[in-house]
């Protein structure tokens, strides 16, 4: 059989405390410890070390510790829970007031009769993405975006600028289905 | 119920879910924070610490088995900083005040009498990183693999430390045990 170094042996020893010797290993340290005080006394100082540790865990810090750690946890948990749960409370009523914001921006776009065209195809997009929020999809019927407008279900969408240095910032939406019902 | 059952159910928004899961871990968690940065209070604050973000945190927890490794490391992490806060904090003070060195007195050196005491000493003059694998092999009693899943490193690396921490400790304790 092999001989093993008193290095190698020392780590043997380790596995083994930690129950996970093969049979081959077991053999090898055996006959080294036979023949080697220093490890066999290394055997001995590493099985104390090993009893003792789990009897050297930090002293319990006590009843009272422990309750009051608990109570102050679980109300801190409460607390975010609450959080957490009021968060998700105010989301619907954030979307729907960013709704009615664009809805009333839209409509007062119909009274505003400061009609300049569009300058340009990319406002047309970013209003028509706008309108995606309200309306639903608003795609050109005949899948062509007009710096004046288009028509899209029931809606006669046209473009119009308040200023059109400020961008799109303002546009106009008729209804037609919805005007001619009325 | 497991605790990758709670977990499922604590992401949905059981709040009894998450205080069993917690019930259920703190002691051992904050008595292995103990081992690591030796101040009940501290070790108390950092659990209750990562408790809370692993709680705001349940939903991105992808393998609900994994709460405890998981939770460990989040606890781990938060010690280490509070570890390095430490350790700036005590340099500044070093800077306006030299300790006076003290010797054990006559009682102290009865009371390390006791093996158990030698053995815990000894421990907490370990590196922190061996400390804290000696906390999650002992007390913990995790294997090599939770382990590594804790630290983030090879269940290898996890087990060479630990021998590493064992041969430290025999170093520290050959006179006396």
């Amino acid at each position: 059989m092999k001989e093993i170094t008193c290095e190698k042996s020392q780590d043997l020893i380790l596995k083994d405390l930690d129950e996970d010797l093969d049979f081959s290993e077991e053999q090898s340290l055996t006959n080294h410890i036979a023949q080697c005080d220093k490890c066999a006394h290394a055997k001995i100082v590493y099985g104390r070390i090993y009893s003792s540790l789990a009897g050297a865990a930090p002293e319990d810090p006590g009843a009272p510790f422990w309750e009051e750690h608990l109570k102050d946890m679980k109300s801190k948990i409460k607390e975010k829970g609450g959080k957490r749960k009021r968060g998700w409370g105010w989301a619907p009523a954030y979307a729907a007031a960013s709704v009615i914001i664009v809805i009333s921006v839209s409509l007062y776009g119909l009274w505003n009769i400061h009609l300049n065209p569009l300058m340009d195809i990319t406002s047309a997009r970013s209003i028509v993405l706008e309108l995606d929020h309200v309306y639903g999809p608003v795609t050109p019927e005949n899948g062509v975006y007009d710096i004046y407008g288009f028509k899209s279900q029931d809606l006669d969408i046209k473009f119009a600028l308040d200023d059109p240095s400020l961008g799109p910032c303002w546009f106009e939406v008729e209804e037609s289905a919805y005007n001619s019902l009325m | 119920m497991t605790d990758s059952q709670l977990v499922k159910a604590a992401a949905k928004g059981d709040e009894k879910a998450f205080s069993q899961l917690v019930e259920r871990h703190y002691k051992a968690l904050t008595m292995t924070l103990l081992a690591y940065v030796k101040d009940p209070e501290d070790a108390r604050d950092i659990c209750q610490q990562a408790i809370l973000k692993a709680y705001e945190r349940l939903s991105s927890l992808l393998d609900s088995a994994s709460f405890k490794s998981w939770l460990y490391r989040i606890a781990i992490n938060a010690a280490n900083d509070h570890l390095k806060k430490k350790r700036k904090v005590l340099w500044a003070d070093n800077l306006s005040e030299i300790p006076e060195s003290r010797e054990p007195s006559s009682f102290e050196k009865l009371k390390t009498a006791q093996q158990t005491s030698r053995v815990r000493e000894a421990i907490d003059k370990l590196p922190e990183k061996q400390r804290i694998i000696v906390a999650l092999r002992i007390y913990e009693d995790m294997d090599y693999r939770q382990i590594s899943q804790v630290l983030t490193c090879e269940p290898s690396t996890a087990r060479a430390n630990f021998f590493h921490a064992i041969k430290s400790l025999k170093r520290i304790l050959e006179d006396e045990i």
